[in-house]
């Protein structure tokens, strides 16, 4: 308990003194001669026998001024008493909104909990102080920039929601000290359970960080894994792990079902702290959707369950259009997805190949969608032209990161001539010589392509060991534009790519039955609202696709709560909270109001 | 406060006057007076009206003998008359400080009554005295007799000056000392005294007939105060401190009509004949109506 202004107290001495001293003057009455006090010696005789209580009740009017005086002047020194609580004078509340928040372990939820602690807070918000509000997951976000309208923050706050998604703290720090940097003696309060990467190192300036814990333990247990791979005989592998969070064994089965239909139970038991996988084979489907889900009650709900898609190869056509290449041919040949076409003339309609080459054959122009190697040969739609010939050039430099080029080494190749490309806006540099580009490559509605500017024939590339790996590079890249979801099995905060395939607009729906409607640009739309983990409907014109969207996250699965939050070299250790002052002079006031009341009526009765 | 003199004019207006020679008093009892007047007087004398019987001593007259009786009982007894003789009138004033409030004063209003009944008496050939009752003494104006003496009436009555407290019991106990001859008494006052009965009595116990005007001021029935007062007696100089609320007057208003009830009371349990009126009220009306119904005068 305590005052924030004592000295407002000294007031009490002159106003008492003043209430006082018009007590002591006496009432001022009008004479009045009348011919006799006869007739009046009754009320007087009433007064007089209750002048004692009168001058009681004098004394009382006085009293209960006197005690309204003392009332008043106690809620100007603005009397608090001290809890603790999570705001400050001006305090940035990060909230996590990430998958582990959704424990069960505390009340509800820990989120419910946070939510509470943070409505709490906004409550106990000290007056001239001001809040923020950012919630941090996979995106972090402003929910309400510095107010004092208590409202506004509660309406901010009841409005979040917990994502399955994985939570950057250090965004969300990033961004509050940001958000506080002109703000004197901000307070930045994380309500969270830890569940986060690394925070690293972050300069917090005159901001003072306090982590308030929420959780209590840990009774998880997660998918932390789970994919699938076809092997060289074309079977489907489901590979699934699971690790054990919590502290003691767990023994659970394992669901395993196909589009909905339950197909396998495992039957599973898991130490503290173990990790197992299952392998899960002699799958055939073609697209059909896996579903692991864990049959046991834990605290995360988020991580029990994933969903794959068994993905059957599918046939790549390749026209090759050369007047000969056997080097070529037996390359593109040699990788099992392929179909290989050979002609020495160009098909009126190439448009059913997956990905034509052009060896040496200039291609037309307007070529449809598709994947597109061209070997010394060049075309308007091509992201190079060619300019200058270079005689033997030794290959300096290449693009290690484009996926044609992986584990690709162009060093030991050797080239009787080149050409020189002039490389298009949209198009990228592949291989070099000298700062020339002599191989590129680019995408372009709906249109890849690889470049050489060589002839192979003029080259010993063909003969090298990275030439067949060139080639599957190439049917790789080149293949994988064509009218599919990029990835059919996502992290729960991925974005998105979807492919339009030509329609104007696609129609996403998640698991919570919410649509959302996606702009196309250059027949692509992003989708980044994944904030739950389950089965997405992607609408085109004609078309329905899903995708699925797991958790596979061990972090957020480890729903351990930290005890200390690390900056960098430091460590913030769990407050509980920050000393509030808790002001009460409304209900000092209300008392005033109340003792008001009662003089007035004490001050009736006695004139009645 | 002294009241002022005033003329014998704004006593009575000449009208007034003459309307009152046409009264008389009413007395209930028969009274021994000193000359013949116009009533029945308690002595027995020479007239018609046959009054007793006595025993027949030597000496007296044989005419008054009644023969009837004596030739039915053989005894002798004489006839006795009643002797028509002057009726005493005694006006009491109460001209203390209290009756000098109102407007016009209580005193004033007093005075132009006693005035009034002063020429009713003299009329009828009645002897009136005068008394100015203050202070617990009393002045006296002696009877007088015959229609002239109004003049010295009306000039003694306005010389009455108002002071003092209300003392009525000693005042009519002096006054009852100093009077010889019982009669009509009438006491106009205000009667703020609360030992107002035994004054009363030490009339009655003299055989005096006794009748009260109850003046009041208007103020006095109904005070028209309000505020945080202090209320100074007129007489005693007395301070008292009230607050005037809508209480208050109630129960003012409740103490009047028991003090009046009181009055009422005591003047019925001893045949006094009580007249309650207001300064505001037509004296003419008074004397010639009120008076009348209630038996005073004739």
């Amino acid at each position: 308990m305590g005052l924030l202004t004592p000295l407002s107290a000294l007031l009490a001495v002159p106003l008492a003194g003043a209430i006082i001293i018009m007590y002591m003057l006496k009432l001022r009455r009008q004479d009045k001669v009348v011919s006799s006090v006869y007739l009046w010696r009754h009320q007087m005789q009433d007064i007089q026998a209750n002048a004692p209580f009168k001058k009681l009740r004098k004394s009382l009017l006085l009293f209960v001024q006197l005690a309204i005086l003392l009332i008043a002047i106690w809620a100007i020194t603005r009397p608090f008493f001290q809890t603790v609580g999570v705001a400050g004078e001006n305090t940035v509340l990060i909230i996590d909104t990430s998958a582990s928040m959704k424990s069960t372990d505390v009340g509800r939820s820990r989120f419910d909990e946070a939510k509470r602690m943070a409505l709490k807070s906004v409550d106990s918000l000290q007056e001239g102080g001001s809040m923020a509000v950012i919630s941090a997951s996979a995106r972090t976000r402003t929910v309400s920039s510095f107010t004092p309208d208590k409202k506004a923050l509660s309406d901010a706050i009841s409005s979040l929601q917990p994502t399955d998604s994985r939570s950057s703290l250090r965004e969300a720090l990033k961004l509050a000290l940001s958000l506080s940097a002109e703000k004197p003696n901000p307070n930045i309060t994380v309500l969270s359970d830890g569940g986060f990467d690394s925070i690293g190192e972050i300069d917090t300036k005159n901001a003072e960080v306090r982590f308030i814990k929420i959780g209590k333990n840990s009774d998880n247990v997660g998918i932390i894994a789970f994919d699938t791979r076809t092997s060289d005989t074309g079977e489907q592998q489901i590979f699934l792990s699971i690790h054990n969070f919590s502290d003691k064994q767990q023994e659970f089965n394992i669901e395993i079902s196909l589009d909905g239909l339950l197909v396998d139970v495992i039957e599973e038991s898991l130490r503290a702290g173990e990790t197992k996988q299952e392998v899960l084979s002699g799958l055939r489907q073609n697209n059909a959707r896996v579903t692991a889900k864990l049959d046991l009650k834990d605290d995360l709900v988020s991580d029990n369950t994933a969903s794959v898609y068994l993905k059957q190869p599918r046939r790549i056509k390749v026209l090759l259009v050369t007047k000969g290449n056997l080097f070529l041919e037996n390359a593109l040949n040699l990788d099992p997805r392929t179909e290989v076409s050979v002609a020495d003339e160009i098909p009126s309609d190439i448009s059913e190949y997956d990905i034509s080459v052009f060896d040496r054959i200039t291609p037309p122009d307007n070529l449809p969608p598709g994947g597109y190697l061209l070997i010394d040969a060049y075309c308007s739609d091509a992201p190079a032209s060619s300019t200058d010939s270079l005689s033997t050039p030794s290959i300096a430099d290449w693009s290690r990161s484009h996926p044609a080029a992986a584990f690709v080494n162009f060093s030991s190749v050797r080239l009787e001539k080149a050409r020189k490309l002039e490389v298009k806006n949209w198009g990228s540099r592949l291989v070099e010589y000298e700062g020339s580009t002599i191989a590129a490559a680019g995408e372009n509605e709906r249109k890849r392509f690889i470049m050489l500017g060589w002839e192979l024939k003029r080259s010993d590339f063909p003969l090298r060991v990275g030439f067949p790996i060139f080639i599957t590079n190439c049917i790789d890249w080149l293949s994988g534009s064509e009218g599919e979801i990029a990835d059919t099995s996502v992290l729960s905060d991925q974005p998105v790519t979807i492919c339009a395939n030509g329609s104007k607009t696609i129609e996403v729906t998640d698991p919570e039955g919410r649509t959302a409607v996606l702009g196309v640009e250059n027949d692509f739309a992003v989708y980044d609202g994944i904030q739950r983990v389950g089965i997405y409907k992607v609408k085109r014109e004609n078309t329905v696709d899903e995708f699925a969207a797991n958790l596979l996250s061990a972090v957020e699965s480890d729903t351990t709560p930290l005890e200390n939050l690390t900056i960098g070299n430091s460590e913030v250790v769990e407050s509980g909270g920050i000393p509030i002052k808790n002001e009460y002079w409304r209900i000092i006031l209300i008392l005033a109001l109340v003792l008001l009341t009662f003089e007035w009526y004490a001050y009736h009765r006695r004139l009645g | 406060m002294a009241v002022k003199a005033r003329t014998n004019e704004e006593l009575l207006t000449p009208d007034f006057l003459r309307k009152l020679e046409q009264l008389s008093f009413t007395a209930k009892r028969t009274f021994a007076g000193k000359t013949r007047g116009e009533r029945r007087s308690k002595r027995h004398g020479a007239s018609v009206e046959f009054a007793d019987y006595r025993n027949y001593s030597p000496g007296d007259d044989f005419r008054r003998v009644d023969w009837n009786v004596y030739s039915r009982l053989e005894k002798l007894f004489l006839k006795l008359f009643i002797e028509e003789e002057d009726l005493n009138v005694y006006i009491l004033i109460d001209a203390s400080a209290s009756m000098d409030f109102g407007n016009p004063s209580k005193l004033l209003y007093a005075k132009r009554a006693a005035a009034a009944l002063g020429q009713i008496a003299l009329s009828s050939l009645d002897r009136v005295g005068f008394a100015s009752l203050s202070g617990g003494s009393v002045r006296v104006l002696p009877p007088k007799r015959g229609r002239g003496s109004i003049f010295p009436i009306l000039d003694w009555i306005g010389g009455i000056e108002s002071g003092g407290t209300t003392d009525l019991t000693a005042a009519l106990q002096e006054f009852t000392l100093r009077t010889r001859r019982p009669g009509v008494a009438i006491l106009i006052s205000d009667l703020f005294d609360p030992d107002y009965e035994k004054g009363l009595l030490s009339l009655l116990s003299r055989r005096f007939e006794t009748s009260i005007l109850h003046i009041l001021d208007d103020e006095e029935v109904r005070p028209q105060l309000s505020g945080d007062l202090r209320l100074i007696d007129s007489e005693s100089g007395e301070e008292r401190e009230v607050s005037i609320t809508s209480v208050v007057l109630s129960q003012y208003e409740k103490d009047f009509n028991d003090f009046c009830g009181r009055i009422d009371g005591f003047s019925n349990k001893y045949g006094i004949n009580c007249i309650r009126t207001t300064v505001s009220a037509d004296l003419e009306s008074l004397i010639l109506t009120s008076l009348r119904r209630r038996g005073m005068v004739k």
